[in-house]
């Protein structure tokens, strides 16, 4: 458990080693210092993008990263009003414009950073926020696509985010409690909750982890998540990841917790359940019937991504018997002048498909179609004419391809594809029984798999039926009186906070 | 957070320990003790080991849910329980590499004669192994998971209803050449693993429904058999179903669909999941006894050892009867021991209750 691991070198930290910080940090000031113009210069040091502006007539100096403003709001709000006012006029401006003052050479120096411009004057320091770096507009997603319901998503901005899940979430309840990872790149993060519904000793719990994480910087959400699972070696995801507010939303009134980090436009949800990750947005928006026939349809498509192709393998090596005689016809029709065995001619199959997908992802949408063309009609086609595979082969294969990416969650289904391998490899050696053994061998482990220390794979395993209105159904919202049993609220019941 | 075992997943656990690949050879079994309608004859066995469940209830209530092993201490000297332990820890992990054994040789024969069933039992016990790891509540839930994963086979039985008839049944009741000893006890034998619950004490929720629990789980056991049973012998007459080694293998040969057809062989292979909590959960038992002897010694390395000697043992019984004659052995000591332990626990708490009362008469 790699918190785990933090946990204790954090505990031996503070226990012997508090003072020694200080002298090793010789050439830089103290940072309990009384902020100075001297002081700060000497922390920039170096800083190209560092603006440093004097103005002699009143004696006041400005500083700020030219690279993290706004410079309509730096120009209307702060210089302009300098360069106007006189001598005397400046103390009031200060008091008027609610200019705040700097106690400490930290305090200055982190508020430079981040996007305040430092005003010095009269030997005191001020600050002011005029953060306003070039952002992404909101777009649509390109990950998680939803055809009946909200489509913004979230950027790379953490504050844009913070407004998305605000306009969502009117209530004096959302709490967001900010935090700071990254030892060097100091990036913060906001774990969001709905006080009152989620769990405050899971809040509590997710706090600590993500404080005690020692890292030079965490680069997305999705890395935040790895650093702060129980199982870091396991397949699969243990929180949900997302990019769209509208999932976020959903996942507080839950009583679920949500996490940002600035410059990801990744939200990551906690605890998850392994069944959350075949639930999409779309399935809400449709009649409840629907919506659960669409939710089925993944289940059996992940059934299929799993074993399809592992079951070919697994036939045409060891149970023809299995087969009907008329499809037994056809199959070994197809199969006669393949010269590989089962296996190998599976692998090869995959193997190409998993080419093409992770070709199609990294390049453009437009040369993307065509390796779609190249690979979906020249090699398939021309592979079976070739008689390096056999018909019925490209559609086991093509068809769980096709499976695979009927699951709404991107890292999930990568995680199910990898399995495939697994199977497959296990069905070329020992038929059925290598299936049955591999998916054996993963559901142990899937379900000693915990997520914020509660089970992943609940509601089927502990059982808590009230929860399968929202598992493989979508139940109609008559029946969705509860919230899920793992957020482990006190405030059980749907529809009952009014204010 | 204190996690218990809810009283579902006992009555699972029950079931999955309970039913295992003997279901396949039942209905002849059965027919071959009790001769006609031999399905009737279920009940009675499922009465005496329900007999059995409820001394293991009450040593569960007059003890309020201590462990076995914690009864046994508090009366026994160490070395008075040794031997004891050293019974539990032989008779359950051989009982495990058997059973393991015994179905694996079941697929070989079936689906891979040319290799050796030595290297499948060896993929058997790593994934048991696997799953010992995981740790008692845990095996719970995966149980739980198997349980589902598995179920739905009973319902290929309703594939077969349109072959199924009264008349094979015949009005006769448990006539024929009977054996309601040594084939009875055979039969007998599917109902046992109940046993294992004892062991399971400190672990459960004590919510009061630990008794229900197992003796729901051992009734549904009982309504599978029973169903089994009779199904098959609606389906052959009573001299063809003496005469087929697994009766029901052969009925799913029979089951056809379009897509799909002999599936007996795939069923057999699902029967995997069942065997291997059964199997997991005799070692389970075995490790807790051998937890008691080395206390210092790490759970991991138990855990190897036990599986590990037990798989070394097993090589010494390489064909199918040999190892049917060790079962029958075992699962005679076994019945032995699930009667009389619990018989034994109950008359300690007696004395220990006894002694009490006298205590606190002389204070």
């Amino acid at each position: 458990m790699y918190y785990k691991k933090w946990e204790k070198v954090s505990q031996s930290d503070n226990e012997n080693n508090d003072h020694t910080n200080d002298e090793a940090q010789t050439d830089t000031p103290p940072e309990n210092e009384e902020p100075s113009l001297e002081a700060v210069t000497k922390i920039f040091d170096q800083c190209a993008d560092l603006d440093h502006k004097t103005y002699s007539e009143t004696e006041i100096d400005v500083i700020y990263f030219s690279s993290l403003i706004d410079d309509q709001k730096l120009e209307n709000e702060i210089l302009k009003p300098i360069s106007e006012l006189q001598h005397s006029e400046i103390e009031n401006w200060i008091n008027r414009k609610d200019i705040s003052e700097a106690t400490t050479l930290k305090e200055i120096k982190d508020e430079v950073l981040s996007g305040s411009v430092a005003i010095f004057y009269n030997d005191k320091a001020y600050y002011y926020n005029v953060y306003g770096p070039e952002i992404r507009g909101i777009d649509k997603s390109e990950t998680e696509t939803v055809i009946v319901g909200a489509h913004d998503a979230f950027v790379e901005d953490i504050t844009t985010n913070l407004s998305l899940i605000r306009r969502r979430v009117k209530s004096d309840k959302l709490k967001a409690i900010k935090l700071k990872v990254g030892e060097i790149t100091k990036t913060d993060v906001y774990l969001l909750y709905i006080d009152g519904v989620a769990d405050s000793e899971m809040v509590k719990e997710l706090k600590k982890r993500i404080e005690i994480i020692e890292v030079d910087s965490v680069y997305d959400t999705n890395m935040l998540a790895q650093l702060i699972d129980e199982a870091p070696d396991s397949l699969f995801p243990q929180y949900y990841n997302t990019e769209l507010p509208d999932v976020v939303r959903s996942k507080l009134v839950s009583g679920k917790m949500v996490m940002l980090l600035d410059t990801s436009p990744i939200a990551i949800s906690a605890p998850a359940s392994f069944f959350e990750f075949i639930q999409s947005p779309d399935d809400y928006n449709q009649r409840w019937l629907i919506g659960t026939s669409i939710r089925l349809l993944r289940a059996i498509a992940i059934f299929i991504t799993l074993t399809f192709t592992a079951v070919y393998v697994a036939v045409i090596t060891f149970h023809y018997e299995v087969l009907p005689e008329d499809l037994l016809i056809t199959l070994a029709e197809s199969r006669a002048r393949v010269p590989f065995p089962p296996l190998i001619e599976a692998l090869l199959m995959e193997i190409t498909i998993e080419l093409l997908r992770e070709a199609g992802a990294r390049l453009p949408t437009k040369i993307g179609q065509t390796i779609g063309i190249v690979g979906g009609i020249v090699i398939g086609q021309a592979a079976v004419e070739a008689g390096l595979t056999s018909n019925v082969l490209i559609i086991a294969v093509a068809s769980s391809a096709i499976a695979s990416f009927v699951l709404p969650n991107y890292n999930m289904s990568n995680s199910i594809r990898i399995v495939r391998f697994l199977l497959i490899i296990l069905a070329g050696y020992l038929g059925v029984f290598g299936i049955i053994l591999g998916i054996g061998l993963v559901s142990i482990h899937i379900v000693s798999l915990t997520s914020l220390k509660t089970p992943y794979l609940i509601p089927v395993t502990p059982f808590y039926w009230r929860d399968w209105v929202d598992t493989f159904i979508r139940g109609p919202y008559w029946a969705m009186k509860r919230r899920p049993t793992q957020t482990k609220t006190s405030n059980t019941e749907l529809n009952k906070m009014k204010q | 957070m204190n996690e218990k075992l809810h009283y579902t997943q006992i009555a699972v656990i029950v079931y999955m320990i309970q039913s295992g690949v003997i279901l396949f050879a039942l209905p002849r079994i059965v027919a071959e003790a009790f001769g006609t309608n031999g399905w009737l004859g279920l009940f009675p066995l499922s009465a005496v080991a329900l007999a059995n469940i409820v001394f293991i209830i009450l040593v569960y209530k007059k003890g309020n849910g201590q462990s076995v092993f914690t009864i046994l201490e508090q009366s026994f000297p160490k070395w008075l329980c040794y031997p004891i332990y050293l019974f539990m820890i032989v008779s359950f992990s051989l009982l495990a590499v058997l059973v393991a054994k015994n179905y694996i040789i079941l697929i070989q024969n079936a689906m891979f004669p040319e290799v050796s069933a030595n290297s499948f039992l060896i993929l058997f016990l790593i994934t048991a192994l696997f799953f010992l790891s995981k740790g008692i509540y845990n095996m719970g839930k995966i149980t739980l998971l198997f349980f589902f994963m598995t179920i739905w086979t009973i319902f290929l039985l309703f594939l077969l209803f349109p072959e199924f008839s009264f008349t094979r049944l015949t009005p006769f009741i448990f006539k024929g050449q009977i054996d309601p000893f040594e084939k009875g006890f055979e039969a007998y034998t599917a109902f046992l693993g109940f046993e294992l619950v004892l062991f399971l004490f400190p672990y459960v929720q004590n919510d009061g429904k630990f008794g229900k629990a197992v003796i729901a789980g051992h009734l549904f056991t009982t309504f599978i058999y029973v169903s089994v049973c009779f199904v098959a012998m609606g389906f052959y007459s009573f001299e063809q179903v003496k005469g087929i080694l697994y009766p029901m293998q052969n009925l799913l040969k029979f089951m056809e669909t379009p897509l799909i057809e002999r599936i007996e062989n795939i069923v057999f292979v699902i029967f995997f999941i069942k065997i291997i909590v059964t199997v997991t959960f005799y070692y389970w038992g075995a490790l807790q006894a051998t937890k008691r002897i080395f206390i210092k010694t790490k759970e991991k390395w138990l855990m190897l050892i036990i599986v590990g000697s037990t798989f070394f043992s097993s090589l010494f019984f390489e064909i199918k009867r040999e190892v049917d004659e060790l079962l029958n052995v075992i699962a005679i000591l076994q019945t032995i021991f699930s009667f009389s332990f619990p018989l034994l626990l109950l008359l300690l708490l007696w004395l220990q209750k006894a002694k009490a009362k006298r205590g606190n008469k002389i204070a």
